[in-house]
């Protein structure tokens, strides 16, 4: 096999000009700045992938910092904080800090808001990928696109001038509370929760889907035993990435919730979340004051609450990749 | 028998879903286009807005959404792409590119409100540029980041691995195949990644409330130096954009006729985030169409 | 043995014209992680003449030719080790600047791969980057020469600056060994350049490669063995990883010595 090793005729080689051709040069110093460099270019786009990691740490850092102070300086204890319901921080005499009802009322919405929306959205993903798989996919698609893209003070606005008044009329109370809060919340995070079912029911290999209509299943019975259980940790994502979105939402909610710091005892009552809190006050209250601290506190609340969505994210994608 | 009629009544609620969800779309849609859109005309989008009195226009708003938006991209497109390229080309397969992965993870499910409370703490406490486009802009920046990120690593993971080859096999090298072949090629796919992404930065409110503020001065149209005062043009001063303006009037304002000029910003607001859509399927097709000469 | 052979054979031929060898492999063994692709494998290259690579496919046919180049490089878990001399230089050093390598020694792949560009600027491209020249007419003259090296000109020169895209298969397939040629190289490797075109274009590619041979040493991958025989000075035939037979391609045709050469040859398995 090793046929030419030896015995070969030995090649002239002209060593010089080949060798000086193929051998690396020594980067220069001008070369850096040469419009076509590729060094230059690798330090661009690792310019470019440090930002995103500065971006990240120190929103996180700088958060976290300020958002311990009113604990650390302001003598604010963290259980009465989370467990507490006395949140009056703007009392002159006895400011007190209890922010249960705030941290209540977030996953109070965000709860309401998945349940209002994960049958519909799921509903409709089961819609394009298994009743109408020719044409609804595509129709409904841009359905999506447009209620991702309204903005969320729109969807604000809707509650506040057509929803908080029907409430209003048709019920004894004044309109604002956890139902509007939950009707707008629940739109919003339709298309999220719809999209990401739908990419995950079309994962789902036609021939599990197949096997179970050969052996004589109806549609609903194929839907129910075999694509629901095989997609769920994906449909399960879908629910908490919409989860995600409910609990940070601000603007909207805070048109339609009313902004009352007590524990809400029906959907029509008035309430408050983490988010509505902030945007309230943050604009009024002195930076370094012990209610400016308790709100960036809330601030941390969200933070943390988001980095939660993203480890069950995290964890529920291990398990599909396992699975 | 039963079977069947379970099938029957379980399609059905399917069916009804989807229904909900078109009808939804359409009630927005039409609820906020047509209650708003006889409130708009040229009066009300060339006048200032008014503090207290009837008839006032958005202007300085309208002005001050489309001038962010250009601001922030021109920070987030460079910073997005090479994130992107990053990610798709260069990026090794080791924990330092698994971090970065979890930062663009991180940076796109934070809630907008998060981002503007960052913005606030640093660009307007810390560094004392105050309520401003600048700090507007950078908090914008880092909320639109991420998706800018994805969008430009899947177009260029969709670009045929044989052409990158191709080029490599000339010895051209990383950089200039980057430049000059895989990003032309996936251009149309990034276009139309930011157009819908410069959509959602025009709607943003949240994060714009404590970073850009809820005021701006009387804008001098005449007056385009941009380190005066009222200049249109200044970064160093405050600006309520279009969807800020909606949430004010609606919540901090005390003018009589909120109504008519919130809904007459969202008919608006929605329209203009309608034609980027447009704009962004339209270009994209187009120039892929273009490049491959069909 | 087959060595003996052909120093006989050869042995008249040689004083006549003196052969010269461009590439020598030495030793090559190629690994994909645990993989051992290619198996110990020594080969020269003879200049100015086509040397092809047969084998059935996984035999590593390809991913030798690959790493004449360097083109494996970026294949994660890829390794390297014995020797592969280009003129006495050793291309596996660490020394040796890729860039300058693959501009000397090109490769064409076995599916068209134009850039999504202009017909000029799939040739303009690579010589830009190599900065071989700026001057808009001498970029110009280059494109001429080498798409009329291409046998592309007559059908193109009208329109350089359509779609590379727009064009057929096999023009496609030309226009790629035409930026190739645009850079001067000295070698041309090609990984079954025909295989997926229809029979019109392999034959405009074939009598192009019988052509350019004058001017360039060529190795050529192919699972076609009439393809192999039509145009192939020099037949090396891979099985499994290794080079099971290697010789001038009538001795090879003919009088093949190994039986898996003789079997693969006359079709028996592929």
């Amino acid at each position: 096999m090793t046929l030419n090793k030896e015995g070969m005729t030995p090649l002239p080689i002209e060593q010089s000009s080949t060798r000086e051709r193929l051998i690396k040069k020594s980067p220069s110093v001008k070369g850096f700045f040469k419009r076509e460099s590729e060094l230059r270019g690798k330090w661009l786009i690792y310019c470019g992938a440090l930002i995103i990691i500065i971006a990240t740490v120190s929103l996180t850092l700088f958060l976290v910092w300020q958002g311990l102070r009113v604990f650390l300086f302001d003598g604010v204890n963290p259980i009465h904080f989370l467990f507490r319901s006395d949140w009056n921080p703007g009392d002159a005499k006895h400011p007190t800090y209890g922010a249960f009802p705030i941290i209540f009322g977030s996953f109070a919405v965000t709860a309401l808001a998945a349940i209002v929306a994960t049958p519909i959205s799921i509903g409709t993903a089961l819609f394009m990928t298994e009743i109408a798989k020719k044409w609804g996919d595509k129709a409904l698609r841009p359905v999506i696109e447009i209620l991702v893209g309204i903005p969320s003070v729109v969807y604000g606005l809707i509650g506040l001038t057509l929803i908080v008044p029907f409430i209003a009329n048709h019920s004894d109370s004044i309109g604002y509370g956890l139902l509007p809060g939950m009707i707008v919340v629940g739109m919003m995070i339709l298309p999220t929760i719809t999209s990401i079912a739908a990419d995950a029911l079309h994962s789902i290999p036609n021939e599990l889907k197949n096997a179970s209509y050969a052996l004589g299943a109806t549609r609903w019975q194929t839907i129910a035993k075999v694509i629901l259980p095989a997609a769920l940790p994906s449909l399960l994502t879908a629910v908490v990435l919409g989860m995600a979105r409910a609990f940070g939402e601000a603007l909207a909610v805070q048109m339609v919730i009313g902004n009352v710091t007590t524990i809400p005892h029906s959907l029509l009552e008035p309430a408050s979340t983490l988010t509505t809190i902030i945007t309230l006050h943050m604009g009024n209250t002195t930076t370094g004051s012990p209610f400016n601290h308790a709100l960036w506190a809330l601030g941390l609340v969200l933070l943390t609450m988001s980095y939660i969505f993203i480890l069950i994210i995290r964890y529920l994608s291990r398990r599909r990749t396992l699975s | 028998m039963r079977i069947q009629t379970v099938n029957r009544i379980a399609t059905s609620i399917i069916i009804l879903c989807a229904g909900i969800m078109v009808t939804i779309m359409l009630t927005i849609l039409g609820y906020v286009l047509f209650k708003g859109i006889r409130f708009v005309d040229w009066h009300f989008i060339t006048t200032v807005a008014s503090t207290f009195n009837v008839g006032g226009g958005i202007k300085d708003q309208l002005w001050n959404s489309f001038y962010l938006l250009v601001i922030t991209m021109v920070f987030t497109i460079p910073l997005g792409v090479a994130g992107g390229v990053y990610l798709a080309e260069y990026a090794p397969d080791n924990r330092i590119t698994a971090f970065i992965r979890s930062c663009v993870e991180i940076l796109a499910s934070l809630p907008s409100i998060v981002v503007g409370l960052f913005g606030m703490l640093v660009f307007v406490n810390t560094f004392h540029w105050g309520y401003s486009i600048l700090s507007g802009a950078i908090a914008l920046t880092i909320f639109n980041l991420p998706v800018i990120v994805r969008v430009t690593e899947d177009a260029l993971r969709a670009v045929p691995q044989e052409i990158k080859e191709a080029s490599m096999g000339l010895g051209v090298g990383q950089w200039y195949t980057m430049k000059k072949v895989l990003l032309p090629a996936a251009f149309p796919g990034i276009l139309t990644g930011i157009i819908l992404s410069a959509g959602r930065v025009f709607g943003e409110s949240a994060a714009l409330l404590f970073t850009a503020g809820l005021t701006s001065p009387d804008l001098d149209f005449t007056h385009w130096s941009p380190f005066s005062e009222n200049s249109p043009l200044n970064i160093f001063r405050s600006a309520e954009t279009l969807s800020v303006h909606i949430w004010a009037v609606n919540s901090v304002g005390i003018i009589k006729d909120k109504v008519a000029v919130a809904s007459g910003s969202a008919a608006l607001l929605v329209i203009i985030i309608l034609l980027f859509n447009l704009a962004a399927r339209g270009l994209g097709a187009l120039i892929q169409k273009r490049m491959t000469g069909k | 043995m087959v060595f003996v052979l052909e120093q006989q054979e050869g042995k008249e031929l040689r004083e006549l014209e003196p052969k010269e060898h461009i590439l020598n492999i030495k030793q090559l063994d190629i690994y994909y992680g645990n993989d051992h692709a290619v198996k110990d494998i020594s080969l020269d290259i003879e200049k100015n003449a086509i040397t092809a690579l047969i084998g059935p496919s996984g035999c590593g046919k390809s991913t030798f030719l690959r790493a004449i180049n360097r083109m494996n490089d970026r294949i994660p878990g890829a390794r390297c080790e014995g020797s592969i001399l280009y003129d006495g230089v050793s291309l596996l050093d660490k020394e040796i600047d890729i860039s300058a390598l693959r501009k000397e020694i090109g490769m064409v792949f076995q599916k068209p791969n134009p850039f999504p560009k202009s017909i000029k600027d799939n040739i303009t491209h690579a010589l830009k980057f190599h900065g071989i020249t700026k001057n808009k007419k001498r970029l110009k003259e280059r494109v001429k020469e080498s798409l009329q090296q291409a046998a592309l000109w007559d059908e193109v020169s009208d329109r350089l600056d359509a779609s590379a895209l727009s064009l057929s298969g096999g023009q496609q397939q030309r226009l790629c060994l035409a930026r190739t040629l645009a850079l001067r190289p000295k070698v041309i490797l090609l990984d079954e350049p025909t295989s997926a075109l229809d029979p019109i274009s392999t034959g405009k590619i074939e009598s192009l490669l019988m052509k350019l041979k004058k001017e360039y040493t060529i190795v050529v991958v192919t699972h076609n063995m009439q393809q192999a025989a039509r145009i192939a000075d020099h037949i090396a035939f891979f099985y499994q990883g290794e080079l099971v037979e290697q010789g001038k391609t009538e001795q090879m045709f003919n009088h093949p010595t190994e039986k898996r050469t003789a079997s693969y040859i006359s079709g028996q398995f592929s």
